[in-house]
């Protein structure tokens, strides 16, 4: 068996930098569809979230759209270099933080750790996004924050602060301000959003992430042998990739590239990962399918938010021009009338 | 919209953490 190289997909093919026109790109030979839609220049999401926030001075849409993609084919696209800041993260970080945490889990975009974003002067930007439209509980799931075997170390949020601890009152409203001001805005133009997704959900394929990949890591070392390898999973470690598969919207097979000319094959049996397989690569009127669905979710995932910083904090928020309360255990929005609460029951 | 607050709707978060962890990590290299 050969070494596993983590970055080696689909016949050992590896994101690279490259040179055009004396700027630096990242060709990127996988699906650039969605990172374009989701995070670039001119999507034709952009203008819907082109905004100023309602709890802070700064459009929504500046702090998401900011890939330039070129795709070349579907299985291959070019994605120019966002520049890095060191600067100290500000409390705009932190807005903006909260801003692409709502929008991570209202579209569903998995697999966010720190390596996939760039901290700029003013934001956190995506800069890989190939897991989208998958069935999210929560919002950690977008591994902005903690999730399963994702420590803290490597999560989205470890680009501005080294621990959930150390996150001051301040910071976290300011993440709240953004978080529920996306949600507002999405909430507000829910209608447009599921037209323009629509209208642009493509065939173009969604990767699904079966395993994390140390995990792969650790098979190959011996560490910790996989018990229940697929033997689409096995194929492809033999050939020294991490394995790779995909959906595509409206079709529930997951797929794999078999061949080094890029024919792709049906997984035969996904066994004990159908139920995670199912939930991935969604139709959005699923995951966006009317203003209370969007609403709902905030709710959840604000107070699962609270619950996670063991927060104590009271906030006031404007949504919509109305007041949004947010309690240890309880959400009070004023413009819906809706009242969610957390509270065990005794 | 707004004025009367609509019943209370229970989050059951145990609930929802336990079956967001029932599924993979989702994580690439990292």
């Amino acid at each position: 068996m050969s070494d596993l190289d983590a970055d080696k997909h689909n016949f050992g093919q590896l994101v690279r930098p490259m040179e055009r026109a004396s700027l630096l790109f990242f060709r990127k030979p996988r699906p650039v569809y969605w990172e374009h839609l989701f995070f670039g220049k001119g999507s034709p999401l952009e203008p819907i979230f082109s905004k100023i926030g309602e709890n802070r001075k700064v459009d929504l849409a500046s702090l998401l759209f900011n890939l330039e993609i070129d795709m070349e084919n579907e299985w291959l696209g070019y994605s120019k270099e966002i520049l890095r800041s060191d600067d100290p993260a500000t409390g705009q970080h932190f807005y903006s933080f909260g801003v692409l945490l709502a929008y991570a889990y209202l579209f569903c975009i998995r697999d966010l750790h720190k390596f996939n974003l760039i901290k700029t002067k003013t934001h956190l930007q995506v800069i890989d996004a190939e897991v989208v439209l998958t069935n999210l509980i929560l919002p950690n799931e977008s591994v902005l924050l903690p999730f399963k075997d994702v420590p803290f170390e490597v999560c989205g949020l470890n680009l501005l602060t080294d621990s959930l601890d150390d996150l001051t009152p301040s910071q976290r409203q300011s993440m709240f301000a953004g978080y529920f001001d996306l949600f507002a805005l999405a909430f507000c133009r829910q209608k447009l959003l599921l037209e323009a997704l629509d209208n642009a959900a493509s065939i173009a394929p969604i990767r699904v992430i079966i395993r994390n990949t140390k995990v792969y890591t650790g098979h190959l070392n011996g560490n910790s042998r996989i018990p229940d390898l697929l033997s689409e999973e096995q194929i492809q470690i033999e050939r020294g990739d991490v394995p790779y598969f995909f959906k595509r919207i409206g079709d529930q097979q997951l797929h794999w590239i078999s061949s080094a000319s890029g024919s792709t094959s049906s997984v035969q049996s996904t066994e004990s990962f159908k139920v995670d397989v199912d939930r991935h690569a969604q139709t959005p009127s699923v995951l966006i399918g009317s203003p209370d669905t969007i609403e709902k979710k905030m709710a959840q995932g604000a107070l699962f938010l609270q619950r996670k910083f063991g927060s104590s904090d009271s906030c006031e928020f404007s949504w919509n021009g109305k007041k949004l309360l947010l309690e240890p255990s309880e959400l009070k929005n004023e413009f819906t009338g809706s009242y969610f609460s957390s509270r065990k029951k005794s | 919209m707004g004025g009367i607050m609509k019943e209370v709707v229970e989050i059951n978060l145990d609930a929802l953490e336990a079956e967001a962890e029932s599924f993979s990590g989702g994580a690439s290299s990292c």
